[in-house]
């Protein structure tokens, strides 16, 4: 039974780790952000308390969880990002990359935690030595302070600090009755309601006789120790306590007048040393004193910040968001798909009946649907995130490579706010990093040699989403040196490639997209081993998606992604084949024909058709697919002509029916693959429809021939 | 109920498991009852291309694509006929939804390990291999189908395997 018991906690906690690694890896990445926007730029108050608030939040979380090691990098930092805001230490350039590497620390011991990944103690000790002395140097006595709590760092805060004219200050000793809990004393409120009287210092003081076998975590053994710097009476303190704590359970004493700053700054060093998890055998008691702590230091935080509006956002952040799992999205997703045929359905059965004697079901039905397609496409906006999340982390890398390669590279983001499929961002981010490595690496030119060429020696890299249609397009536009038509062609031939010199430009670039193909001269560590643009092909066509460059010599490159929105819904052409219903995916349709009697043409007894100058070939779909079709003749059918990677054939089908959206489902999670189909969908009367794989019918068109002869 | 038999047979090791059983032609089949998801009417199915025969297609689910063999092509037993009464069994199978047509469901029966026989080799239409043993209801034999192992076959050409010799 407590084995039981003890699995239990071990998932529970696991499952909280996750939403510490989630939260902390979020932190991490808004930390990142605003250091790399500032661009060596002094922060303002703003972001250096952006930058706080992450790294505190990771420390206490990590602190919270157990993850004592990631504590010690996160302290330090936080200590020097406490000094940095409060303006005790002027701020340097330099600062930026060492939080930088701090970032990349904290992530590295995240790694280690979540994933079990290596982690470097060198460089966690580096890391925080670098820090330390960073302290050090510029503050003396900050080194000192560094080792104590985070309360006395409070304590000693400057705007805690400010006017100590006539404050007097208390020692309080609070010794609650067991009960103190039950009664449902919330006693971060009672602290909070002291500190608004003045500065407070809460100590936990645990009692030491408790047996922990017999500990009861309901139960309040608990005295605490406070220390009250207030212009306020005894009096008025009394007051605060007056539902909470009998007198005898309250001692106030005036210790002294606070007219210099040494005298609490003695007391709070002395109360340091009397440790304050002197109770950790008994966790319950030191753990509720700790997160007291934790709360009222965060109260004075939030009194350095210009309240209001910090406040405010916090709030705001924290109610915009809520995390589910991907799988209850799809389940969703599935369900409202499921909704809509229904609906279909009801809306047909409905239609037969007499508009007049039912017009108010009819009504009804209208505002069904609409509600339906509504519910249909906020469903369906669930899974669409910003590509910021891609963009944002472009920054940092190029402002790193930039300062490896020795040169000036100013990089733009613009559409950050365009959104695309989750799937799609996580495959879309790859190719990306290479296109931008390769930029920075090949394309822009050293400043010397931009100057040369009469360009401004920093070079501008841009990143541009946009949404056209039911289409992500995504520009990757250097201002470099452009591709070197005669170097790529002369590379190409090296390696055996087919090219020519009469090729077009397009045809040209489309080399690059060779496996093992590069025209870099040498192979450095960013880039130019020749694995990169046939990767961006590969990865990008598994998603639906296309790739198109332009470029000219001297002004530049764009390379243009084209991506479906969604990897869940395809615009598709619905076809009629004898009996069944196929979806020809809209994106390889050219157009549709009826073909002129003239012509229709044999080639080797084969079917062809002559469109505009082309002799494509017929593929008879029934014939592929073993099955009856209404008409085998090409004259009598429509032709569906389709392209395929620049390869086109005529697609013979029985009749047009209509153009719509369909949600794409996999056959194989209960079947095996069909060959010529790219999945399934279920249309409006709630029958199975398969949606065609255009690639693999023009492959399945081969195969026949071959096996024909 | 089941909890109870449970209960009551965990003296020993005869715990009775229950199985729907089936009519395939003149033979009567039972499969794990765990196995099965529900039990509907035969829906218009959409014909797979070059598939074999008795995979006659595929249906919707409530969302779901699932795929409908009939085993009385399979086996050739019984009239592939399709009506009002056709039935299909929709298992769970090797992590997949897969329907069955048969020709007939009949009842739930639970039989304990001690009534069922090992099965002798014979003239069934199904393959000894996917044969777990006879079970003996009412006076009538029942052949116990292990549908995991059938479905999975390379026969049913149901699950892709990595090297697939036929076609």
């Amino acid at each position: 039974m407590t084995n039981h018991l003890a699995d239990n906690q071990k998932i529970d906690m696991e499952r909280f780790n996750q939403v510490f690694f989630e939260e902390c890896a979020e932190h991490l990445a808004e930390m990142e952000k605003i250091l790399v926007s500032l661009a060596d730029e002094e922060p303002d108050d703003e972001q250096l308390n952006a930058i706080f608030r992450a790294a505190h939040s990771i420390k206490g979380g990590a602190g919270i969880f157990g993850f004592q090691d990631m504590t010690v990098v996160t302290h330090v930092l936080e200590s020097l990002l406490d000094k940095l805001r409060n303006h005790e230490i002027a701020f340097a350039a330099s600062m930026i990359d060492l939080f930088l590497s701090a970032g990349d620390v904290i992530s590295m011991q995240l790694a280690g935690h979540r994933d079990s990944a290596e982690v470097h103690q060198e460089s966690v000790d580096l890391i925080r030595a670098e820090l330390q002395k960073v302290i050090e140097s510029a503050s003396p006595v900050a080194a000192v302070e560094l080792e104590r709590s985070l309360l006395i760092e409070d304590l000693t805060d400057k705007n805690l600090l400010a006017d100590t004219g006539s404050l007097n200050c208390y020692e309080l000793m609070f010794r609650p009755d067991i009960d103190l809990f039950r009664r449902g004393v919330r006693l971060e409120n009672l602290f909070a309601e002291l500190e608004d009287l003045g500065s407070l210092k809460v100590e936990a003081v645990v009692a030491d006789s408790e047996d922990f076998s017999s500990f009861d975590p309901e139960l309040c053994v608990t005295s605490w120790k406070l220390l009250l710097k207030t212009d306020a009476s005894e009096a008025d303190i009394r007051d605060i306590f007056e539902f909470v704590a009998e007198e005898e359970q309250l001692d106030v004493t005036l210790i002294a007048d606070v007219s210099d700053k040494s005298v609490v700054a003695a007391d709070a060093a002395e109360m340091s040393l009397n440790p304050l998890n002197g109770g950790a055998s008994i966790p319950a008691p030191a753990l509720s004193a700790e997160s007291v702590g934790i709360k009222v230091g965060r109260r004075a935080y939030d009194k350095n910040e210009l309240a209001p509006s910090a406040y405010g956002r916090r709030g705001v952040e924290a109610e915009s968001s809520i995390r589910v799992g991907v799988t209850k999205v799809d389940q969703l997703i599935n369900q409202v798909g499921e909704l809509v045929i229904t609906q279909l359905m009801v809306s047909q059965a409905a239609g037969l009946l007499d508009p007049v004697l039912h017009e108010g079901l009819h009504r009804s039905l209208q505002q069904l649907e609409r509600t339906t397609r509504e519910l249909q496409q906020s469903v369906m906006s669930i899974r669409l995130v910003p590509i910021s999340i891609v963009f944002s982390r472009f920054p940092r890398m190029v402002r790193e490579l930039a300062a490896k390669l020795g040169k000036t590279v100013e990089l733009k983001t613009v559409g950050d706010s365009t959104e695309l499929d989750k799937g799609l961002i996580e495959k879309i981010t790859d190719p990306l990093t290479h296109l931008v490595r390769n930029c920075m690496d090949h394309a822009l030119e050293k400043p010397d040699a931009r100057v040369a060429a009469g360009k401004d020696a920093c070079g501008t890299i841009t990143l541009r989403a946009s949404q056209i249609g039911g289409r992500i397009v995504i520009h990757v536009i250097d201002d470099g040196a452009g591709l070197n038509r005669k170097k790529i062609i002369s590379k190409a031939l090296e390696r055996g490639i087919t090219a020519s010199e009469t090729m077009s430009d397009d045809e040209v670039w489309q080399l690059i997209f060779a496996p093992g193909f590069s025209t870099a001269d040498e192979v450095t560590d960013i880039s130019g081993r020749g694995v990169g643009m046939d990767v961006v092909m590969k990865n990008v066509q598994s998603m639906g998606g296309r790739v198109h460059i332009l470029s000219e010599p001297g002004k530049g490159t764009q390379i243009t992604i084209s991506l479906p929105l969604t990897l869940a819904i395809l615009d598709g052409l619905s076809v009629a084949i004898g009996d069944e219903k196929f979806i020809i995916p809209l994106n390889s349709i050219i157009e549709s024909l009826q073909p002129a009697p003239g012509s229709l043409k044999t080639v080797n007894g084969k079917n062809v058709v002559y469109v505009r100058g082309d002799y494509i070939p017929i593929i008879p779909l029934y014939q592929l697919f073993n099955m009856q079709a209404r008409i085998t003749d090409p004259a009598n059918g429509i032709l569906v002509l389709i392209d395929v990677e620049g390869e086109k054939a005529a697609v013979l089908v029985d009749a047009l029916l209509d153009e719509h959206q369909v949600v794409i489902k996999s056959i194989e999670t209960n079947y095996r693959k069909i060959d010529g189909t790219a999945g399934a969908t279920i249309l409006g009367d709630g029958r199975v429809a398969l949606i065609l794989d255009v690639g693999s019918l023009l492959q399945m068109r081969k195969n026949l021939l071959n096996y024909n002869k | 109920m089941q909890t109870g038999q449970e209960i009551a047979g965990r003296g020993g090791t005869n715990i009775p498991s229950e199985f729907l059983t089936f009519t395939l032609g003149s033979e009567e089949y039972g499969i794990d009852i765990l196995k099965v998801q529900e039990i509907r009417g035969y829906d218009p199915v959409t014909h797979i291309a070059n598939s074999p025969e008795f995979v006659k297609g595929v249906i919707n689910l409530r969302g779901v694509i699932v795929p409908i063999v009939d085993m009385r092509i399979k086996f050739r037993v019984g009239e592939p006929t399709y009506h009002e009464f056709t039935v299909v069994i929709i298992m769970n199978v090797l992590d997949r939804v897969i329907g069955m047509v048969v020709d007939g469901v009949s009842d739930v029966v639970a039989l304990s390990p001690d009534q069922i026989k090992p099965a002798p080799e014979m003239g069934s239409a199904l393959d000894t291999d996917y044969i777990t043993g006879l079970g003996t209801v009412n006076d009538q034999m029942l052949i116990l189908v292990d549908i995991e192992k059938l479905m999975g076959s390379e026969e049913m050409q149901i699950v892709d395997r990595v090297n697939q010799e036929e076609k």
